[in-house]
């Protein structure tokens, strides 16, 4: 507990500062990845609301959160998503096209369509397709960070969840089974607390004898800090650590994703975001110039990630049967061939 | 019970000689060949270790192998399935053991909703290939919750393959072609006759192919004409071949079909039967609606109905929870099949 000890409770900035913490190159593209999920959110809130996409798991407020938490992976590590945290799949390295061919659907999803928005995924990302069963990535996790440590590799893995998985049964086996095996895995959640859930995950994982700490999810440096002394931790064979992040998500946006007031939500002062921003402006590591280009350049981004999602071909009536198996068994061939004659 | 020379007749492919063996030695036998073999192997589950299994099936693994691989593990099958799955998805060949398949549904979303889909989600990116090994079926006085025969459940889940073997040398043959599938697999172990069913096993490797029945007794073209084709796996084989062996006293020859493989199933070797002598019998443990049978019926009347004689007949589990006392009354024993074998051959 003691590195995490360090990095709690360390307020804005982890007292050193972005530059001290990562350096200016790597917090500038902390608050890119933040903006990205932020404009690409409400994008998708929109694209959701017209019926273009079926569905999409909003994260503005959250979204520095999740971003900073998956920057503090390293490149080995592995990362498992629940739905809400695909932008951390993309700060992994997915790119904003690649997500948008998969919450379309299209012939160039990597997924071929199979799966509904928001559940992006790359083996070479190393980022776990999420699943639609909330808490049940929490105990794979632990899986296959058991299976590192196994392997004698340094790899860690790392799964994000909302208040709600903490609350699964899967979560009491991610806990338990985590901490009986020491697996060298960080459990991540974005925790508002809620009616439904009484006790602290910190109480919580007392009892199961794995480590927790907590902090405010409104300090990007922060949550990076914590989230990568925790993979450290795990790195250096002490075992698991819940991470409590504490978030509040906005869903009152402007109408017009292009509207400036998006990157500082009201009431001022609250907005992550516009905070990072703000501590990012204050180190002289982002200016108003800078800002601006960032911005344009992120939504041309998107705008061409959904014009090319949205003009790109389904895929195939083959596809449904492919990836059901390795190979498709006759029973399935005959399927494909007696719909299609 | 006596097991039927032909069920553990078996051509030499291995590279061992062979010797007399229990469903439980063989399947311990392909386990340990294939950790040997695999390095990426591991056992996991519900006491596996040290006291190797509550049907010893893993004894002396955790001896040979030590806890990195052969793992105890906290009593949660949900847990046990989903951590076997992220060993899976980092790449590791992971072989839980369910203490009993009546004890698989806590664990049952990790596997419909997980291990069946990680492939398709992912586009084929990822997979988790495993194989969940559990024991199956009645008949050891276990009552209603370590009795059950729950193959349908899986079979219905698409991603899944589902193997039952009847005697040790398929036993072991399909438990190592399992293990090397790239799909997952659900491997039952019928646990009547783990000990019961004692044959002839190689030392050394060899695989009995997925999706590949076994007729194990034929009728030649003679008897054809008033034969029927009884279609059957783990256990409940040794059902049809007693009440076949009754039949016969009474001319009526039979055709028996051990599935070995329930999913995907070989539906040409039993249209090729059913072809042959026009009348169809299902036996399984499992309850009557929509048990497998339902489903191999229903295939046999799509792809040959017009070479049915007689309406096909189910003998099985009834529609209820299984029985302590009764159990069995409740189990398709051989007087029970023997009536559905003379009246589809009268009809």
């Amino acid at each position: 507990m003691s590195s995490l000890a360090a990095a709690e409770g360390s307020g804005e900035g982890a007292q050193g500062g972005a530059t001290r913490l990562i350096g200016p190159e790597a917090a500038r593209s902390l608050y890119a990845h933040a903006v990205r999920a932020r404009l690409l959110s409400a994008r998708m809130t929109l694209l959701q609301h017209a019926g273009r996409v079926a569905f999409h798991a909003a994260c503005i407020g959250e979204e520095v959160a999740i971003a900073a938490t998956a920057m503090a992976l390293r490149e080995r590590d592995w990362f498992f998503p629940g739905h809400r945290e695909w932008a951390g799949a993309l700060v992994r390295g997915i790119p904003t096209v690649a997500y948008a061919h998969q919450a379309f659907g299209t012939a160039s999803d990597a997924g071929k369509g199979h799966g509904t928005p928001d559940h992006p995924s790359s083996k070479a990302c190393h980022v776990v397709p999420a699943s639609g069963m909330i808490g049940a990535h929490l105990v794979q996790a632990v899986g296959a960070a058991w299976a590192a440590r196994m392997r004698k590799d340094d790899v860690v893995t790392l799964a994000m969840f909302g208040t709600s998985a903490a609350a699964s049964g899967d979560f009491h086996n991610a806990v338990n089974f985590a901490g009986v095996f020491k697996a060298p895995c960080v459990l991540v959640s974005r925790d508002h607390r809620s009616e439904t859930q009484k006790v602290s995950l910190a109480d919580r994982a007392a009892a199961y004898g794995v480590a927790c700490a907590s902090v405010d999810g409104a300090d990007a440096l922060g949550v990076l800090a914590l989230v990568r002394s925790a993979v450290a931790r795990a790195a250096e064979g002490k075992g698991s650590t819940l991470v409590e992040i504490a978030t509040q998500r906005f869903d009152s946006l402007p109408d017009d994703w292009g509207a400036p007031e998006l990157l500082s939500l009201a009431p001022a002062g609250a907005d992550p975001l516009a905070r990072l921003r703000a501590a990012l402006e204050r180190e002289g590591i982002l200016d108003a110039a800078a800002h601006g280009a960032l911005v344009v350049e992120i939504r041309a981004e998107i705008d061409a990630a959904v014009a090319a999602a949205e003009s790109a071909a389904r895929p195939s009536f083959a596809s449904i049967f492919e990836d059901v198996y390795a190979e498709v068994p006759a029973h399935l061939r005959a399927q494909a061939q007696e719909a299609s004659s | 019970m006596t097991v039927n020379e032909s069920v553990n007749r078996h051509a030499p492919q291995a590279d061992g000689a062979p010797r007399v063996m229990n469903m439980v030695q063989a399947i311990n036998d392909a386990l340990r060949l294939e950790m040997k073999r695999d390095e990426r192997m591991v056992v996991l589950g519900e006491d596996v270790g040290r006291v190797g299994g509550v049907f010893r099936v893993t004894q002396g693994l955790w001896d040979e192998f030590g806890d990195d691989r052969v793992i105890d593990t906290p009593l949660s099958e949900g847990g046990i399935l989903g951590t076997a799955i992220g060993m899976a998805l980092y790449g590791l060949v992971p072989v839980p053991e369910i203490q009993f398949a009546d004890f698989i549904f806590p664990g049952y979303d990790q596997i419909v909703s997980e291990l069946a889909k990680m492939r398709w989600r992912s586009g084929g990116e990822y997979s988790a290939k495993m194989v969940v090994r559990t024991p199956v079926g009645g008949g050891i006085r276990g009552g209603l919750y370590h009795s059950q025969s729950p193959e349908s459940l899986f079979i219905h889940v698409a991603g899944l393959k589902v193997v039952c073997p009847s005697n040790p040398y398929d036993a072991k043959g399909l438990l190592l072609a399992a293990i090397r599938d790239p799909d997952p697999v659900l491997f039952f172990e019928p646990k009547r006759i783990y000990r019961a069913a004692r044959g002839e096993v190689p030392e050394g490797d060899y695989v009995v192919p997925l999706s590949k029945a076994k007729v194990v007794r034929e009728v030649d073209a003679g008897q054809a004409g008033r034969a029927v084709t009884i279609i059957a796996w783990g256990a409940m084989l040794y059902e049809a071949i007693a009440a076949a062996d009754k039949a016969a006293e009474q001319g009526i020859h039979c055709e028996i079909v051990d599935l070995r493989t329930l999913w995907p199933v070989d539906i040409d070797t039993i249209v090729a039967s059913v072809k042959k002598t026009g009348r169809v019998i299902v036996v399984h443990e499992a309850p009557k609606t929509c048990g497998f049978g339902a489903e191999l019926i229903t295939l046999v009347n799509e792809k040959c109905f017009l070479s049915l004689e007689a309406p096909p007949v189910r003998v099985t589990g009834f529609d209820t929870p299984f029985p302590y006392t009764l159990e069995m009354d409740y189990l398709p024993l051989a007087h029970r099949i023997l009536p559905a074998i003379v009246e589809t051959a009268r009809y």
